[in-house]
């Protein structure tokens, strides 16, 4: 009878151990499935800034027929916790009001330059949001306001 | 019985396994450190919603990336900086850059736009016009 030797075993045991090999790949699979599971896709929606402040005259005009739309001026202003809006000096309730409005002032001046000029405690997500507004209705040219208050 | 011969015995092939550990150990060790890195230059924020925001492209443009917390603090490149030295930094960086350059701004959504004015009005002043906002769609947030 032929005794199996274990040092013979050992000895021709030189094929490539694959367990720790797959071991590492699945663990590497499952850290790039949990890390792009977890992130949000991050957009970004592009913007020209101008160091010109509305004039105070442009900002109170009001928007009727003979308006000749040299610019519109949105404000986006934060009362009582809550915001508000205006365009051209004046008041919209909602904001699908304003969409409206902006849609009809499209409709008549397409090309018609658009700046937003927020309140310093306006809250950056409604911001963002009239800017977003003007942008689904077709403005290209909307700039935001910056100016300094020291 | 056959006795093992001591010449067959001593063949030994190359042992594969501790290499293959090591290579996956940095393959492991340099994605971690990435993710890291990135993590660090895109920290994670309650960014605004907007629908009409777009993937960012490859562009050629230089860009730089400025993150406002909800408490104001202002990071560029990933170390802060103080809102009085922002101006003049991204003045040195846009002396070295004649071609156009671009700002990404990340903010919490909830960051007053007084904290957000100082940092367009540095680009301004700075000569870089093409600020963008980090943004995330609607249907990604719900």
């Amino acid at each position: 009878m032929r005794r199996p030797s274990t040092f013979l075993q050992r000895g021709t045991d030189s094929e490539l151990q694959m367990t720790p090999m797959i071991d590492v790949v699945f663990q590497l699979m499952i850290f790039f499935v949990w890390t792009s599971g977890v992130q949000v896709s991050e957009h970004i929606l592009p913007s020209r800034v101008t160091d010109k402040t509305p004039a105070e005259a442009g900002a109170t005009a009001s928007l009727d027929a003979d308006s000749d739309f040299h610019e519109l001026v949105i404000r986006v202003m934060w009362q009582g916790g809550k915001p508000q809006w205006q365009l051209n000096g004046r008041s919209i309730p909602s904001l699908a009001a304003m969409r409206q409005q902006l849609k009809e002032v499209r409709a008549i001046a397409p090309q018609a330059p658009l700046i937003i000029h927020p309140d310093p405690e306006t809250p950056l997500e409604y911001v963002i949001q009239a800017y977003d507004l003007t942008r689904l209705i077709g403005f290209r040219k909307v700039q935001m306001a910056v100016s300094e208050h020291d | 019985m056959r006795i093992p011969s001591r010449v067959r015995d001593t063949r030994v092939g190359i042992n594969m396994t501790p290499m293959i550990d090591v290579v996956f150990q940095l393959i492991i060790f340099f994605l971690v450190s990435s993710h890291l890195a990135k993590q660090e230059v895109q920290l994670t924020l309650p960014l605004p919603v907007a629908d009409s925001g777009h993937q960012p492209e490859e562009s050629p443009a230089k860009r730089l990336t400025i993150n406002v917390l909800d408490d104001g603090v202002l990071t560029l490149a990933g170390r802060t900086v103080a809102i009085e030295e922002l101006a003049d930094q991204l003045r040195a960086v846009r002396a070295g850059q004649p071609e156009e350059m671009e700002v990404r701004v990340r903010s919490d959504r909830r960051v007053p736009y007084r904290r957000i004015e100082p940092v367009l009005l540095a680009c301004a002043r700075a000569r870089i016009w093409n600020v963008t906002f980090g943004v995330y769609r609607s249907e990604d947030v719900q």
